[in-house]
């Protein structure tokens, strides 16, 4: 199989500070990169720049050995699919039609919803727990609610690759784990892969194969998780002392 | 509700108000009469009243109120703001300017419709310059600088009526406020909504789409740009010929939508034929209203539609601060 997604010498900046420079990464198969780095350094505009949403400053990005400015919004939607940082409706659509937005790229502009479309997003709505707020104007949900709704339209998109921008956000410590779990094993499997920014080294840890390390002023470090999380890099990563402890499946991070 | 049953109710609710506001008037007609004309007309005076005034002023303030609630339920999708309309925003009142440029400086009337709609897109675009290319943009701050565009219109307004002859004021006056009366032709507002009917539906599942905000949007397949400039180039059309025809005619694109919503959800496959509907019913009977009230004296419109909408605006706006 071949890289799904490659970053030709990319550079992102804010006014005049360069946050990141000339990143080369490639992104294979299967798959699952956590982003870490302080606030402020750049993640958010990585991602929505992979997501073809936000323009570089420099360097080129490709998906499928094509440049992402070359596809069409469809063609991209197809391919890659964004959970946002935070989401938020005023309208009172039912939950079940605005999952169903998950499939947009698929349909013809004036076809009707198929019996596949139904299944798909019925099948998502049961896999994050949301089946029971079928009926409910979404403009009614509570922050994990409508979390909980943006995964199951990013699942029902059903693209190669998953970008998750805090994916943590709103859930509480019960289900987040479940459900970060749950999106992660779909996309990376088979011919997919998954790239989330995360704020908690240890949830990253236990979820990732690969970390990539953003400082914020250009740098930048990448590679296979258990080789990249250590405790000088990320002490270093966010200008604090971190410590790490052994946990049964894993490492658990902590500031000192 | 059953949906055969509903839309049974709204052919109903359409017909018994096209029917009372052809019988009423300075001399009232039978209802047996009217449907008896319909079908057959003759040469009586009845016949002429029915064929000649109050149909196609009926039929003409459908049109217009069909306009303003296709217009508001795009400006509510294109800005993602279920408070928006071209009233509040200011686009009628761009219009409004233009058009009362256009009286004083005698330009051919058949140049209004344009006139109208340069000043309407110009209105709009100097909101979209200052609030629309921001990101997390707060709905009041949207809605405050609407009203504040509006309010910078009315001082035009007023400069340009200060500075019109004495003999041309109450004419501009009326039609300012919305105005039914001096319906000088059907086909540019039947065209231009049946036109913005047809675009509207066509791209009701890229509409449904750009209530995630544009980003979420885009990324799930829809062409942001394009169909913004589209939509928007359909609801400033819309408005301008509305406010053409009739003046600038306050709170029927507001509230619309917002009663449709009640029913069908916010699924603009249903929404937009719906609000158009109501939208022309509701104008329908404010201009029955406004024109027997106070008979033998008319009201104008706007006057109506301002006095309903206004608390039914201040009331969603207290609903919507959850």
């Amino acid at each position: 199989m071949s890289t799904l997604l490659q970053c030709q010498e990319i550079s992102i900046r804010a006014g005049n500070r360069e946050l990141i420079k000339h990143l080369q990464w490639d992104i294979e198969p299967q798959q699952c990169w956590g982003i870490l780095g302080p606030n402020a350094c750049g993640k958010t505009s990585l991602l929505h720049s992979l997501a073809g949403l936000r323009e570089l400053e420099e360097g080129e990005i490709l998906i499928q050995q094509q440049s992402i400015n070359s596809c069409s919004r469809r063609q991209l939607a197809q391919l890659i699919g964004l959970l946002f940082q935070h989401s938020s409706y005023d309208f009172p659509t039912r939950v079940e039609d605005l999952v169903m937005a998950g499939r947009f790229a698929q349909q013809k502009l004036l076809a009707g919803v198929t019996a596949e479309d139904r299944r798909l997003v019925q099948g998502a709505m049961q896999n994050y727990a949301i089946a029971q707020l079928a009926e409910r104007a979404a403009n009614t949900l509570s922050g994990g609610e409508m979390q909980r709704v943006a995964m199951a339209i990013l699942h029902t998109q059903s693209p190669r690759i998953a970008l998750l921008d805090e994916p943590e956000n709103h859930l509480d410590p019960g289900i987040m784990f479940k459900l970060l779990q749950l999106l992660t094993r779909y996309f990376s499997i088979e011919n997919r892969a998954c790239i989330m920014v995360l704020h908690d080294p240890s949830v990253a840890v236990r979820l990732c194969s690969h970390l990539l390390l953003l400082f914020g002023d250009g740098r930048y470090i990448k590679g296979r998780t258990m080789e990249t999380a250590t405790p000088e890099n990320l002490s270093e990563l966010y200008a604090h002392p971190m410590h790490a402890v052994s946990i049964d499946d894993g490492l658990l991070f902590y500031p000192g | 509700m059953k949906q055969p049953l509903l839309i049974l109710l709204v052919i109903l609710g359409i017909a018994s108000i096209l029917l009372l506001s052809i019988s009423y008037g300075s001399v009232s007609i039978p209802f047996a009469t009217i449907i008896d004309l319909l079908f057959n007309p003759d040469e009586t005076g009845w016949s002429r009243i029915v064929w000649e005034l109050r149909l196609p002023r009926a039929l003409f303030a459908f049109f217009i109120g069909g306009l303003l609630a296709l217009a508001g339920v795009l400006m509510q999708a294109l800005l993602r703001n279920p408070l928006a309309d071209p009233y509040i925003l200011g686009t009628s009142g761009g219009a409004a300017a233009a058009m009362l440029i256009a009286f004083l400086l005698a330009i051919p009337i058949q140049l209004h419709p344009f006139m109208a709609l340069a000043g309407a897109t110009f209105s709009t675009l100097i909101l979209l310059f200052f609030t629309g290319l921001r990101q997390g943009l707060q709905q009041q701050q949207l809605l405050l600088s609407g009203i504040i565009l509006t309010t910078g219109w009315g001082a035009l307004i007023t400069f340009l009526l200060t500075a019109a002859p004495t003999a041309r004021i109450p004419g501009m006056l009326f039609w300012l406020i919305g105005d039914l009366g001096e319906s000088a032709s059907l086909l540019l507002p039947a065209a231009t909504l049946a036109v913005g009917l047809v675009a509207a539906l066509l791209l009701a599942k890229p509409l449904d789409m750009l209530l995630l905000g544009d980003l979420q949007a885009a990324s799930l397949g829809v062409s942001v740009r394009s169909l913004r400039f589209v939509l928007l180039g359909v609801a400033v059309t819309v408005t301008a010929i509305a406010v053409t025809a009739a003046g600038p005619i306050g709170f029927v694109g507001l509230v619309t939508p917002h009663l449709v919503r009640f029913v069908t959800g916010a699924s603009h496959r249903r929404l937009i034929p719906a609000s158009v509907m109501l939208g022309g019913t509701l104008m329908m009977a404010a201009d029955l209203l406004s024109r027997t009230i106070i008979a033998p004296r008319q009201m104008p419109v706007g006057v109506f539609t301002a006095m309903i909408g206004v608390p039914i605006f201040l009331f969603l706006m207290k609903r919507m601060q959850r």
